[in-house]
């Protein structure tokens, strides 16, 4: 049902009222015609509505005649009443065309590209890998082949252990997995020493094969063989017998950061005056507005996107960047001694941290401050206990 | 005229056609091949008329539909006629009887 009159209404239909004496022959005239009527009702003793097609209509004039009734059009529904009332608004329908065939347009492209998972290979690394393979932000969708992304990115950056692509919606999503290589192991028949990591005094020397060369309280230097894979024999004759050095040398050693301590420092201030330029961005292409040339000498500059965004994560790709230029005024200012202390130690601590190794135990922390050439410096010391066995192997470097 | 015209109904709703001869002979199911008015009734609420002629009178009260073999009145309330085609009719409504009168 619902069918048929969808089909009425697709192909447009008038609701007539008939009256006259004799309705009943007006129908069965139409019937006969083969014109389909339908919903007939009685309305008043004398008229009679119905609902029937457009061309039915056109050849119901005789029958009409013939049955000696008056016809009249209620109301005209359908789809061809509607668009007739949009033929003579071009511009309208051109702009729905234009509409539709944006809104493919925009569909089938990419915005934006994301990927995640990423720490030691840089974001910037991988977006050059895709833009190399042709794939940047409003590239067809259809062009795109996740998979070779996948392998392209993979071959190229051996860090990645898996590189998983995948496009949704107008999104291309690049997940990422990073591996962390493997230490280079030497085979266990190979022979080898097991050399210093870096300077320290030895705590205890555990070999569980090789032969020791350094005992407790022997100073250390890099690189210096702790454990040797080749044993001699007591009597020469014997010659050398090579083995895979195992073992654990303990060791104190010691990491030592200089910071200046400044005495004064220079701030910029703003000095209130400020110029923006703004220009408009469409993917990555920016189109500046003339707008002058930037008066300031010394600077700082901030910038604000101003795009439409949908939701909370999707933004639209189009919209407007307003680049602020805050003029900046400088001024000496001297500095507290124990907050300037206080500062130089936050960063060597920082600096510190990334140099010890992870498995390393701090037993001693020792600061002091001196002077040289006017200069007040800070050095921190850490004194640690580690392991600094690593083996090397012989003949090799 | 009105007499006359009846009792040639009359005859012919009696009689045996050549159609339904035919049908027999092939085994061919009657109501398929026969012109006899054919009547399905939904509930009271539609009615369902194959095989009819024309309508004589169509008020929401009453419908009179003629065919080969007579004439048959529907009455009822609020009746209207959903579809009309030459070969079949649907109407709807509230029916209280249907007369082959």
């Amino acid at each position: 049902m619902f069918l048929i009159r969808l089909w009425h209404y697709l192909k447009g239909y008038v609701i007539i009222i008939v009256t006259g004496t004799c309705v009943e022959r007006f129908i069965n005239i139409c019937t006969r015609r083969q014109i389909l009527l339908w919903d007939v009702e009685r309305i008043t003793p004398g008229s009679v509505s119905m609902k029937m097609s457009i061309n039915g209509f056109k050849k119901s004039r005789t029958a009409a005649r013939k049955s000696r009734c008056r016809v009249r059009i209620q109301s005209k529904k359908g789809l061809p009443y509607i668009l007739k009332v949009y033929k003579k608004r071009k511009g309208f329908l051109a702009g729905i065309l234009v509409f539709a065939i944006l809104v493919y347009l925009m569909a089938s492209i990419i915005w934006s590209i994301d990927i995640k998972g990423n720490s030691i290979v840089g974001t910037g690394v991988l977006i050059e890998q895709i833009n190399d393979l042709g794939i940047y932000r409003g590239t067809l969708k259809r062009r795109i082949n996740p998979k070779l992304i996948a392998d392209t990115l993979m071959l190229k950056n051996n860090e990645l252990s898996w590189v998983g692509v995948e496009i949704k919606g107008t999104r291309l999503n690049i997940s990422v997995r990073e591996g962390v290589d493997p230490p280079a192991v030497i085979p266990v028949d190979k022979p080898c020493h097991i050399i210093a990591e870096r300077d320290g005094i030895v705590i205890s020397v555990i070999a569980k094969n090789g032969l020791a060369l350094v005992k407790e309280g022997d100073t250390i230097i890099k690189g210096q063989i702790l454990i040797s894979g080749n044993i001699e024999s007591i009597r020469p004759e014997f010659g050398v017998k090579q083995v895979h050095a195992i073992g654990e040398v303990i060791a104190r050693t010691w990491y030592e950061v200089k910071k200046e301590v400044p005495a004064k420092e220079i701030v910029r201030k703003r000095t209130g005056n400020d110029w923006s330029k703004i220009s408009i961005y469409f993917l990555d292409f920016k189109i500046p507005l003339p707008s002058g040339k930037n008066p300031f000498v010394l600077y700082e500059t901030s910038i604000f996107d101003k795009a439409p965004v949908i939701g909370k994560k999707f933004r639209l790709p189009l919209g407007i960047t307003i680049q602020r230029f805050f003029e900046l005024y400088e001024e000496e200012r001297m500095l507290d001694r124990e907050q300037a202390a206080e500062a130089a130690r936050n960063s060597a601590e920082m600096e510190l941290r990334n140099m010890i190794s992870a498995d390393a135990e701090v037993v001693d922390k020792q600061m002091r401050l001196i002077t040289e050439e006017d200069t007040v410096y800070l050095i921190v010391t850490l004194e640690c206990v580690e392991d600094i066995a690593v083996k090397q192997e012989i003949g090799g470097d | 005229m009105k007499k006359t015209k009846r009792k040639a109904a009359g005859k012919k709703k009696d009689s045996v056609t050549m159609r339904e001869k035919v049908a027999k002979l092939l085994e061919l199911p009657e109501d398929v091949i026969s012109d006899r008015p054919k009547i399905t009734t939904v509930g009271g609420k539609e009615v369902f008329v194959e095989n009819y002629s024309s309508i004589i009178e169509f008020t929401g009260e009453r419908v009179r539909i003629n065919t080969k073999y007579g004439i048959i009145t529907i009455t009822g309330k609020n009746m209207k006629i959903r579809e009309i085609t030459s070969e079949d009719i649907i109407i709807f409504g509230s029916i209280d009887n249907i007369d082959y009168v």
